[in-house]
């Protein structure tokens, strides 16, 4: 039997990737996704520049209905509820991505040390994050913000903690699916070290299901951080949220009913737009047809 | 027209459906039509026992009078030595007290008690006043009553009914009618804190009927209340619900006749159905640490204290409901100075001059408790301070996270409540964050001698003269001090169906219900 060649792992992911993201971009819905997606990060990356007016200074008059000068009109205090949505985008789509890097960050490295080295390992790491799995996600943030407090970082480490286990089981289970494949053994045999064969070899080919659980996990950030600014413990104030300011509206339905109409679409837009990318990437990675992509998500929504 | 069969069977599943409504409601509506019935009966017989009435609140239970001054429903458990009407005046009803006489050198008081009888059925009696007053003196077990009851030098039960209490010096008679109307008669034998908490012993308008923790409290006709045929109903419920939206879905659904202490968010919207009640309520204040940096700093505190606009903090946060104050007095107390709205009032430019010439650092965290009100007071406060180049940051805690760090002194400010200083100025100092002593947890023991000496002159004063006098040097420690500047009123607030009459709240603020008809 012949050694595989040097550049034959490098080139299959390579082609994979293409493969993935043709299938990606023949998926209508997740092209709607990713577009809806990428408009809402451009707007927040240029918050100051798009909207008309500091989202936290009060210069109208309170509750004042959509107009010219106020599109969708004024808070409680006066602010302009079109430039708080904007600039709320920017947190609600940082704590997002800060949150899945997180629990990626920790969770995919936990897993693949599990799934790769097995035994002892293997043990430890599972019941590190059975521990996690315990306590229902929204419990654990709201204790870590409770010790914490408030802050956007905070909300990032807190949402971010309660993602790790799903981001570690995956990638068990994908490790020790892919370290029995020829190409790892071939890479052991070629006298790879541990930590460079998984680094290398098995990680890269773990990445399409961690992919889809980034997005999954952006999803459910989006929501469990308007929820935390509903109860009042996320971003502080003056700072806006999507979850912040539909807390106030509800203070005010009989005032303004259309106050915590437009929060209320933006926050269903961006869960909707990340859960058809979930979807789309689904898709993408698995090979299989819509119907196998119909689960994802499912979770978030 | 032909039916089908697939329409003949939705047919009959609506009139199933419809049958089946029809049926739960006039179960539904049975006991309801009945207890109308009991209502309106009881309209007619002059208000004898006029039936029950039920009435949500969010706020936690507790019985124990010497422990808390806050709006929290133990008022109707037990008889005070005196009652203040519940037009916001200071005239002294006779309550536990039949009469009372002050000695002509005002170093003493004379009750006699009532004949009246507790709960229990034992006879009120004036050893039971001794042993109250005794547990009143000490902090520890009576917080609420401590510092009110700190002019009293000692108590001897003369007779059966018949009280001598002694004060330390000549003590202004305001001030012994305020202790007498905070002062509640319990039986001797069951003045135990821990006893207390769980099961209310007085002598008040009604008993305890059934309390099941965080779920219903049920109060029961007192018979042998001493004002015969009083009170009207026979029976109060209170219900608890953990969520105030929860509370108003209730009411505006008719499962409660009444929510007790709601937001002034509500009134808006609840207005041309029900009646809205507005109780005597608080003050809020905006409480500056002067133990830490940058509010040890007097000036800067006098500076920031001139960037409260109080006019639009009752307008946008309080829906327009209640008055500014500026030191901690309501406008009933005879300390309550107006003048002081203008002389130290919202003024930015002055405040940024004096926040200049302070030197101070130009920034601070306020701790607030999440979802309250005062979170959007801070923010107008804030917004405000930007302006003039201070930069106050707000930190949103879980309400007892954020009351631990407010009692522990951690907090650099916040916007809290303070009760009513009835008709005594120098009940300012009941407040942790007035107290005259180290436990004034704004001050710790670097608590302003002036300040001091001017809460023991307020409660010293004799004549109208003097009064006055006192009072104005306690407004100007109170200004020159600048830690507990005074925002607004907040009154509470009651919705109620229209159909209930003669629900008040006294001076502190508790519910009376002792003329109520439902």
């Amino acid at each position: 039997m012949s050694a595989p060649s040097a550049g034959a792992p490098a080139v299959a992911p390579q082609r994979r990737r293409m493969a993935a993201a043709r299938r990606f971009a023949r998926s209508r819905s997740a092209v709607v996704g990713a577009v809806g997606l990428a408009t809402l990060a451009v707007m927040a990356l240029l918050a100051p520049i798009v909207a008309p007016f500091d989202p936290a200074a009060q210069g109208g008059e309170p509750l004042l209905g959509p107009s010219g000068t106020y599109w969708l009109g004024t808070d409680q205090l006066g602010r302009d509820i079109v430039s708080r949505m904007i600039h709320g985008a920017r947190g609600s789509l940082l704590v997002a991505a800060g949150a899945a890097a997180v629990g990626a960050g920790i969770g995919v490295p936990l897993g693949l040390v599990a799934g790769y080295l097995g035994r002892w390992a293997d043990a430890v790491a599972m019941r590190v994050v059975d521990l996690l799995l315990a306590v229902p996600g929204i419990l654990l943030a709201l204790v870590i913000i409770a010790v914490l407090g408030p802050g956007r970082l905070n909300l990032i480490l807190a949402i971010g903690i309660g993602a790790i286990p799903e981001f570690a089981r995956l990638t068990r289970v994908a490790t020790l699916e892919v370290r029995e494949r020829d190409f790892v053994l071939a890479a052991r045999g070629m006298g790879a070290s541990t930590p460079d064969t998984m680094t290398r070899t098995v990680l890269p080919n773990v990445l399409g299901p961690v992919m889809v659980q980034f997005v999954i996990t952006a999803s459910m950030a989006v929501v469990i951080e308007a929820g935390l600014s509903f109860l009042g413990l996320g971003t502080p104030p003056p700072a806006p949220s999507w979850g912040g300011m539909l807390q106030d509206a509800r203070s005010y339905l009989y005032q303004s009913p259309t106050y915590g109409l437009f929060p209320g679409i933006c926050l269903a837009a961006t869960v909707f737009f990340l859960e058809r990318i979930g979807r789309g990437l689904q898709l993408a990675v698995g090979g299989g047809g819509p119907r196998a992509a119909r689960g994802i998500g499912r979770g978030a929504v | 027209m032909s039916i089908s069969p697939r329409q003949s069977r939705l047919i009959s599943r609506r009139a199933l459906l419809r049958t089946g409504l029809a049926v739960t409601g006039a179960l539904a509506a049975a006991p309801l039509l009945g207890a109308c019935g009991s209502g309106s009966d009881a309209g007619t017989s002059g208000g004898a026992g006029a039936g029950k009435l039920t009435l949500g609140t969010t706020k936690i239970m507790q019985f124990d009078p010497y422990l808390t001054n806050t709006d929290i429903h133990i008022h109707a458990f037990y008889t005070y030595l005196v009652d203040y009407p519940t037009d916001g005046t200071y005239k002294a009803i006779p309550a536990g007290a039949e009469k009372w006489e002050f000695a002509a050198d005002h170093a003493s008081v004379t009750l006699t008690l009532r004949e009246a009888k507790f709960h229990s059925g034992a006879a009120v009696s004036a050893a039971d006043v001794v042993a109250g007053i005794k547990r009143a003196q000490n902090p520890d077990t009576a917080f609420t009553l401590a510092q009110p009851s700190a002019f009293i030098a000692a108590a001897t039960a003369v007779d059966d009914r018949t009280v001598r209490v002694d004060f330390k010096a000549p003590t202004p008679e305001a001030l012994v009618i305020d202790w007498m109307f905070a002062f509640p008669l319990i039986p001797a034998d069951k003045n135990i804190p821990k006893q207390l908490e769980h099961e209310p012993a007085g002598s008040g308008a009604f008993r305890l009927g059934e309390f099941q923790r965080n779920q219903r409290l049920t109060l029961t006709k007192n018979p042998d209340f001493y004002d015969a045929g009083k009170p009207y109903l026979d029976e109060v419920e209170y219900r608890f619900f953990t969520d105030e939206d929860a509370l108003v879905a209730a009411l505006e659904s008719g499962s409660v006749d009444g929510a007790a202490y709601i937001g002034f968010r509500h009134s808006e919207r609840l207005k041309d159905r029900f009646t809205l009640v507005k109780g005597s309520g608080r003050m809020t204040l905006f409480f500056m640490n002067a133990t830490i940096p940058p509010f040890d700093n007097k000036l800067l505190r006098q500076a920031l204290a001139r960037a409260i606009d109080r006019e639009r903090i009752i307008k946008q946060v309080n829906f327009g409901i209640g008055d500014p104050i500026y030191t901690a007095f309501m406008p009933p107390s005879p300390a309550f100075d107006p003048a002081y709205l203008d002389s130290h009032g919202f003024d930015l430019d002055a405040a940024a001059a004096m926040l200049e010439r302070s030197g101070g650092a130009r920034k601070a965290t306020a701790g607030v408790a999440s979802g309250s009100p005062s979170v959007e007071a801070l923010q107008i406060i804030q917004a405000d301070l930007k302006k003039i180049g201070f930069e106050l940051e707000i930190a949103p805690q879980e309400e007892a996270a954020y009351l631990e760090a407010l009692f522990a002194s951690k907090l650099q400010c916040t916007v809290a409540a303070q009760p009513n200083n009835l008709q005594s100025p120098s009940l300012i100092a009941r407040g942790r964050q007035m107290l005259p002593g180290k436990e004034n947890t704004t001050f710790r023991e670097k608590v302003p001698p002036a300040y001091v000496e001017a809460v023991a002159a307020a409660g010293s004063a004799l004549t109208p003269e003097d009064q006055k006098a006192a009072y104005a040097a306690l407004n100007k420690v109170l200004a020159e001090e600048s830690w507990a500047i005074g925002i607004s009123t907040q009154p509470s607030l009651f919705a109620l169906d229209q159909r209930i009459t003669g629900l008040a709240t006294d001076p502190r603020d508790f519910v009376t219900l002792i003329n109520t008809k439902a």
